[in-house]
């Protein structure tokens, strides 16, 4: 065995070289120019492994037809070697430089693409490495490897053994097509293939059997040439197996898609209450599986779900931020505005590599319609937010051109456009809805040439009107935290925090260096500012989440985080009142950040509600700590604020008010409805 | 030792090589207690069939011609000149033999062959 | 110990609807030179391959060295020398490798032997395949066949084309081999002159057929012509018995035989001929005689 390998290595170490160079090509091409390719980074390595895995086409071929060709496989055959060895000497040998062709063009791939990245090599490197099942891609060339080998027996010329292993090779094309039409119907990503695991199974049956039987027509076929030999029909059964397999992974994987299982296998993460307060929108999400997400409407009072078809739980991508939920209820909560993410396939262009699209649930009729797509590279980019017209005829949201700047959308419901409104000012960046009647967005306003100085960089905003794309700018002035800004839903008030002194260099750099400021109040109608809460000087230089201004905007909800480094981080949450200039304490000493949520007034503003985590036990393995989420009721009053602890579970951040005395929160895959007070908890769904 | 054997003759070549060596001895290149070439030897030589060297061997012991001595090998016996001498006068005899049935067959008659063979002798006399 | 090393029964080898060997015995007594003579595409390669396991028998069976080819033809290969008509060695290799490659598979290889061999030939391992002339691929592959001890060669064309000097040094290895107890050759091939130098017997093969199996002096024995030389006009009714062709040309008749005899010459003389000559006739000339066209005797 030694000696026939050492012979593979001495007639084809050319092909092994030209490999070398081949796996470099791209990468290199990359590292040159990236944009050119519209590729990201990361996807580098993972379209490396299909280069090797064509040159893989040719490493197979040139393995025993030029014997073949030249008669040298006769003498082989002549000497007293067994026929497998043979064979597995020839098979080893193109898969170990398959594995090696790999290796390289994913280090190159990493090294390089790294280089050039923003993100470094590291990142990239951990994109690949990070998402075990794509290793598995590593066995594609080993397959055509397998392919071209057995092709490579059936014909002398390497060119058209490289042909015949294509052609072989049509069923995995045409399979992959058929898994692309599958996914893109089913709404998955292509990473759905890797966590699927009738799709391995397939690619490693065809290695298997192309693999076996290559070596059969090899060990039996030298024997036979002519065209209606036992070669082919061998040739022909091992097609027909692997193609059998993988018909049956695409079944497989189809059922799976199509069929989205039971409500069990989701985890709720948000909910979203139509304004008559009769409809829920909920959003799950599949654990572990980030791009197999679901939508559901239900009906409170019929206590049913609108839009029994299946297909739409699985097909609907949504856009969610634990804040922005990414829907808009029509005023008369008879539509709900989406925002999805897509992936859509074109088959002559090319795989889009990114595409959102706008759709309209129509609660009455139970249908759905398409209102606007986005496809990139190239269309148009769907900037959010959304928002509805006081009437409710119109549609708002904020494209982003692909050569910049900015339109409004405004769309009827039925789908028509009705206006694009360029946003003329170039500095308006639209950031997220302020209030809904009417809808007003509240946009970042860019200084063209901010001076270096952190401090001495004016933070300006400004509020648009998506009916005309008038913009209100405001200017807060110089050395405001510019972490720290938000706006009282009547769009009256603006709270800040300014910093005096101004902020030395090294608190600059760092956000949680930063000194406590005191804060201030802006009163739009009349452009004063006053301070508020002077008694105290708030940490408000970084969070998660921001302060939450009750609904008629007398009242606050305000986190102070005191910043002290690393474990001794504490958050305290108060409750502040404008007019009388006073703040009581919630919630006190919050070990993270990160556990403390945001506040979510009720609707008339009588409550505010705030989901936190509570550690219950450190996981030895992992050193995080197992959390167990509680709701906080406040409801404040004359004699001070009376707090009511509700202590669901799991994921209950996603809650929200059903009215002033009613909550609906997500635990696990169910949604439970209960009193402000904690009492008369069911279960709404499923 | 130099024989030369002709293949496609119909005569055996092993007859050839006794014949040859018969002849040789008879003229004096081996003498009595002179070792022949082994077996291995001749055959190479000649590139011929050993076993056709073995037999040509073994036919000029039966005769007498030669004597093997194991692990030594094949020598010319005592007295292998005389039959080497009476073989080489049975070759010429067939020779001569030969020759006249063919001059008798060409129509010449036997006082004309009488004639020719005496002009010869005369010739070489002289 | 055996007597036999190569003994077929009925060997066949089918192509669609040709025989290429039709129900072919052959026995090979071990210690001889065999040689195996006919025309192109009579089946000789067919018949060897068919010994060596490098193709399927369609009927009959086989035994060589007491091993069935369909079934132990590892075996077979193992001991057996085998230089078939045309090489494909590995051109990119010099003579060293190729000797290193080939060693790898033969448990008895000689390095030695090999090495002297190589000496002999006057080959130099440095080469490359693609530099050597004809003559000097075939002794490499000649080298290979010899390097491993086997106890049978089998050659096939193994002098094609090839000049006088190879040929020589061919035939000197046969020989050679020939002298080591037990060992025996195989020989295929067309030049008949080379075949009458060393070989035993002889068996003639046509259109897959056994023609003829016999001894080479029993051959040159039995098959002959004999020239008949009419006085007068010939006589037209006249029966010749035991002929295999009867030439007539004038006053001349060739009488060629497959098994002569005294009686049957003597039964030629009582015709009315001035001359009966017999004509002795090398292999090539028995060759033809045995593989032409009978015509009427």
């Amino acid at each position: 065995m030694k000696t026939l390998l050492w012979k593979e290595w001495r007639q084809n170490w050319l092909v092994f070289v030209l490999g070398l160079l081949f796996v470099l090509l791209f990468p290199l091409i990359y590292g040159v120019d990236p944009r050119h390719l519209y590729v990201k980074a990361e996807d580098v390595p993972v379209l490396q492994y299909f280069v090797v895995a064509f040159y893989s086409l040719l490493i197979g071929s040139t393995l025993v037809a030029p014997e073949i060709a030249s008669g040298a496989i006769r003498e082989l055959f002549a000497r007293p070697v067994k026929p497998w060895k043979i064979w597995l000497s020839k098979a080893l040998f193109g898969m170990i430089t398959a594995v090696v062709l790999v290796i390289v063009a994913e280090l190159a791939a990493i090294l390089i693409a790294g280089a050039v990245s923003e993100r470094g090599a590291a990142r990239v490197l951990s994109s690949v490495v990070g998402d075990l099942p794509l290793l598995f891609l590593a066995l594609v060339p080993i397959v055509f490897v397998g392919a071209a080998l057995l092709a490579s027996n059936m014909t002398e010329q390497p060119i058209l053994a490289t042909v015949g292993a294509v052609l072989l090779l049509i069923p995995f094309h045409l399979y992959w097509i058929a898994w692309a039409l599958l996914l893109s119907y089913g709404g998955r990503t292509e990473r759905y293939l890797l966590r699927n695991s009738a799709v391995p199974l397939a690619v490693l049956t065809g290695l298997v059997l192309f693999s076996f039987l290559s070596a059969l027509v090899f060990t039996r076929g030298q024997i036979n040439t002519g065209l209606r030999g036992p070669k082919w029909r061998l040739a022909g059964v091992s097609v027909g197996c692997v193609a059998v397999v993988m018909i049956f992974a695409l079944l497989w994987g189809a059922a799976d898609i199509l069929y989205v299982g039971p409500h069990e296998n989701f985890e709720v993460h948000a909910l979203s209450v139509s304004p008559d307060r009769k409809k829920v929108a909920i959003a799950a999400q599949a654990p572990g599986a980030y791009d197999v997400r679901a939508l559901w409407i239900l009906d409170l009072e019929a206590g049913k779900r609108l839009f029994p078809d299946p297909r739409f739980d699985a097909s609907v991508y949504w856009h969610w931020r634990a804040r922005d939920w990414g829907g808009a209820w029509s005023p008369d909560s008879t539509r709900l505005a989406i925002r999805e993410e897509s992936r859509p396939l074109r088959l002559l262009r090319g795989p889009a590599t990114y595409g959102e699209r706008v759709r309209l649930l129509d609660m009455d009729t139970e249908t759905v319609r398409e209102i606007r797509e986005f496809q990139q590279p190239g269309d148009d980019w769907l900037w959010g937010p959304f928002a509805w017209s006081e009437s409710g005829d119109s549609l708002y949201y904020v494209v982003r051109q692909d050569a910049g700047g900015f339109n409004i959308e405004q769309t009827a419901s039925d789908g028509t456009r009705e206006k694009r409104i360029p946003l003329v000012d170039a500095m308006v960046r639209p950031r997220r809805l302020v209030s809904t009647r009417p809808p007003v967005f509240l946009c970042d306003y860019s200084d063209p040439q901010p001076p270096f100085e952190y401090s001495d960089r004016k933070c300006m905003y400004a509020l648009l009107d998506p009916a005309t794309g008038e913009t209100n700018v405001i200017d807060l002035g110089r050395r405001v935290e510019a972490q720290f800004v938000d706006i009282s839903p009547d769009a009256r008030y603006v709270l800040f925090a300014k910093y005096d002194p101004p902020l030395e260099p090294h608190e600059q750099a760092s956000s949680t260096a930063r000194p406590p400021a005191p804060l201030y109040l802006r009163d739009l109608s009349t452009g004063t500012d006053r301070p508020i809460l002077e008694d105290k000087k708030w940490h408000v230089g970084t969070f998660y989440y921001g302060t939450a201004f009750s609904p008629d905007g007398t009242r606050l909800v305000l986190y102070d985080r005191q910043q002290r480094e690393g474990p001794d981080d504490r958050v305290d949450a108060y409750l502040v009142n404008i007019a009388q200039d006073s703040a009581t304490r919630l919630i006190g000493n919050v070990e993270r950040p990160q556990w403390l949520r945001s506040a979510v007034w009720s609707p008339n503003g009588t409550r505010v509600a705030v989901a936190i985590d509570i550690p219950t036990k450190r996981d030895e393995a992992t050193g995080e700590w197992l959390k167990r989420t509680e709701l906080r009721v406040f409801t404040p009053g004359d004699d001070g604020v009376a707090k009511t602890t509700i202590a669901p579970g799991t994921s209950v951040s996603g809650f929200v008010w059903l009215s002033d005395d009613e909550l609906l929160y997500p635990d696990g895959s169910a949604v439970y409805r209960v009193n402000a007070d904690g009492t008369n908890k069911r279960k709404v769904f499923p | 030792m130099y024989l030369q054997i002709n293949p496609s003759s119909s005569v055996p070549i092993f007859i050839q090589i006794t014949n040859q060596i018969k002849y040789s001895i008879a003229m004096g290149a081996y003498r009595a207690e002179d070792k022949l070439p082994s077996v291995r030897e001749l055959a190479l030589q000649l590139r011929v069939n050993p076993n056709t060297v073995v037999k040509a061997y073994r036919e000029l012991e039966r005769e007498s011609v030669v004597y093997t001595q194991r692990g030594l090998g094949v020598f010319v016996s005592e007295g292998a000149r005389g039959i080497s001498k009476k073989e080489r006068k049975r070759i010429i005899d067939q020779q001569l033999g030969a020759a006249i049935e063919e001059a008798l067959h060409s129509d010449l008659s036997p006082t004309e062959i009488r004639k020719i063979v005496e002009s010869k002798l005369d010739a070489k006399r002289k | 110990m055996m007597d036999t090393v190569i003994q077929t029964k009925g060997l066949t080898r089918r192509f669609g609807k040709v025989q290429a060997v039709d129900r072919l015995d052959l026995e090979v007594p071990r210690g001889s030179v065999f040689g195996f003579i006919g025309r192109n595409g009579a089946g000789k390669t067919t018949t060897v391959r068919m010994l060596l396991g490098l193709l399927p028998m369609s009927a009959g069976s086989a035994t060589v060295l007491g091993h069935d080819p369909r079934k132990q033809s590892f075996d077979i290969k193992k001991r057996v020398g085998y230089v078939p008509e045309t090489h494909h060695f590995y051109q990119w290799m010099t003579i060293a490798e190729l000797t290193r490659f080939t060693s790898s598979f033969y448990p008895t290889w000689r390095h030695d032997k090999c090495a002297e061999l190589l000496k002999n030939f006057e080959l130099d391992p440095a080469k490359k395949i693609k530099e050597l002339s004809k003559g000097m691929v075939a002794k490499v592959a000649l080298t290979l066949a010899l390097a491993h001890d086997p106890e049978l060669l089998v050659l096939d064309e193994p002098t094609g084309g090839l000049d006088v000097m190879v040929r020589r040094e061919f035939l000197e290895s046969i020989v050679r081999m020939i002298q080591e107890e037990g060992k025996t050759v195989f020989l295929s091939s067309h030049v008949l002159v080379d075949m009458e130098r060393v070989a035993d017997e002889i068996a003639i093969i046509e259109e897959g057929r056994l023609v003829k199996r016999s001894t080479l002096e029993e051959l040159k024995d039995k098959v002959k012509k004999v020239k008949l030389t009419f006085a007068g006009d010939p006589p037209g009714d006249v029966q010749i018995e035991g002929a295999r062709n009867v030439d007539r040309d004038g006053r001349q008749w060739v009488v060629t035989y497959e098994e002569f005899s005294e009686d049957k010459l003597n039964a030629l003389r009582k015709l009315p001929v001035s001359d009966a000559q017999v004509i002795d006739l090398d292999l090539e000339d028995i060759f033809v005689v045995l593989v032409g066209k009978r015509s009427e005797p």
